[in-house]
């Protein structure tokens, strides 16, 4: 098997991401994660700075019973922002995909976001990008 | 590296006639993000993933969306309806499922689940389930190469090889990159050393910084040779890398 050398974050990472304002509502955000095929996106708040991710695992989670007697009662939707898994785990564009599986692994996690200076999203790398890493190898 | 050596062994399942319900309360609890379907023989007839629940659950009001979603155009396959009306899993999962062999290269079964667009592939051997090969199993594998690499230079190239002590060398190994430190007899030991290590499996780079005795390539007359500090610093001058 051939291993790459030295790759970064970056340079495996999907750029410009799609992401989901903390207020939208979390039908707006399965549409998007069903449009785009993807199982996660991340949350950004009024200014674009990341503040969550979203997957399907956290909406999934509203879909145990109990839970869903308190949908009904919620009259207005329910919002990103209220299921959303919080504090988003990120990463540094500049560090290695190794630290980057490394932090996944021990996460237990599908994504990780990387950052710029003022906490915007650049980038996720995501689990599917080290299968993706296997196939061309 | 094969799909055996990566995958998750420990397969949680589920049969047809599981609830949806309970699906969902399985998968929180486990932490698992789909599972396989299995027939009362062990035979594996579908999948069933987080993807497969959101299409149907919610708080989506399918009767008052579903005109709406036909005024705007949106098209909906029968097989879709079918899943949101399901209740049990044999009505919601993906069927047939997109399956792999134990004996298939990694390579392989990445490939396969770029191009079908699925999370898992549940591992068949004669016809029964056993295993799974996940997206953090490829991560894992990813992980893996580096410590199968420093395995095979510790207990195939210095022990097994060459009969020196790995615990005698400093091996760190990084992304297919080896740097590795110690200190041998004879310069011509060293050179087998990093010439082996540069050809085991997954090395791309070798930084050696071992250092040697008594260089045995030279003629012996001088007496410098048979001072170690000198000879020790003759081997970090060495050239430090060979590449493949």
């Amino acid at each position: 098997m051939i291993v790459q050398t030295d790759l970064r974050v970056a340079d495996l990472m999907t750029i410009d991401p799609i992401v989901v304002s903390v207020d939208a509502t979390i039908e707006e955000a399965e549409e998007l994660l069903r449009s785009n095929r993807i199982t996660g996106l991340p949350v950004v708040d009024l200014v674009g700075r990341l503040v969550g991710v979203i997957s399907q695992t956290d909406l999934l989670y509203l879909a145990v019973p109990s839970i869903q007697a308190l949908i009904r009662h919620h009259s207005s939707g329910i919002r990103v922002g209220e299921v959303m898994s919080t504090p988003p785990v990120v990463i540094e564009s500049m560090a290695t995909i190794r630290d980057a599986a490394r932090l996944m692994n021990d996460e237990r996690l599908h994504r990780l976001v990387a950052v710029d200076d003022h906490g915007r999203p650049v980038g996720v790398i995501a689990a599917m990008d080290f299968v993706a890493l296997a196939a061309e190898s | 590296m094969n799909v055996r050596d990566v995958m998750t062994r420990e397969v949680i399942s589920v049969t047809a006639e599981t609830r949806l319900r309970e699906l969902a309360g399985l998968l929180s609890k486990s932490q698992i993000s789909g599972v396989p379907v299995v027939d009362e023989a062990g035979a594996c007839i579908g999948v069933i993933s987080e993807a497969d629940l959101l299409v149907k659950q919610l708080s989506r009001p399918v009767s008052r969306r579903l005109p709406l979603e036909w005024i705007l155009g949106e098209r909906h396959d029968p097989e879709e309806l079918r899943r949101r009306a399901a209740t049990v899993v044999g009505e919601a999962m993906s069927s047939p499922p997109i399956t792999i062999e134990p004996d298939r290269p990694l390579r392989e079964a990445a490939s396969l689940m770029i191009d079908r667009r699925v999370n898992r592939l549940p591992v068949i051997e004669d016809g029964r389930l056993v295993g799974i090969l996940t997206r953090a199993d490829m991560v894992e594998a990813y992980l893996r190469l580096d410590d199968d690499i420093s395995d095979a230079i510790r207990e195939k190239v210095l022990r097994k090889t060459m009969w020196l002590e790995p615990e005698r060398f400093e091996i760190d190994v990084r992304e297919g990159v080896v740097r590795i430190s110690g200190r041998v007899d004879r310069r011509t030991t060293a050179g087998i050393v990093e010439r082996l290590i540069g050809i085991t499996d997954g090395v791309v780079e070798v930084h050696s910084e071992i250092a040697w005795e008594l260089d045995d390539t030279l003629v012996h007359t001088s007496e410098e040779e048979h001072e170690p500090g000198a000879a020790s610093v003759t081997a970090r001058e060495h050239p430090q890398a060979l590449h493949r």
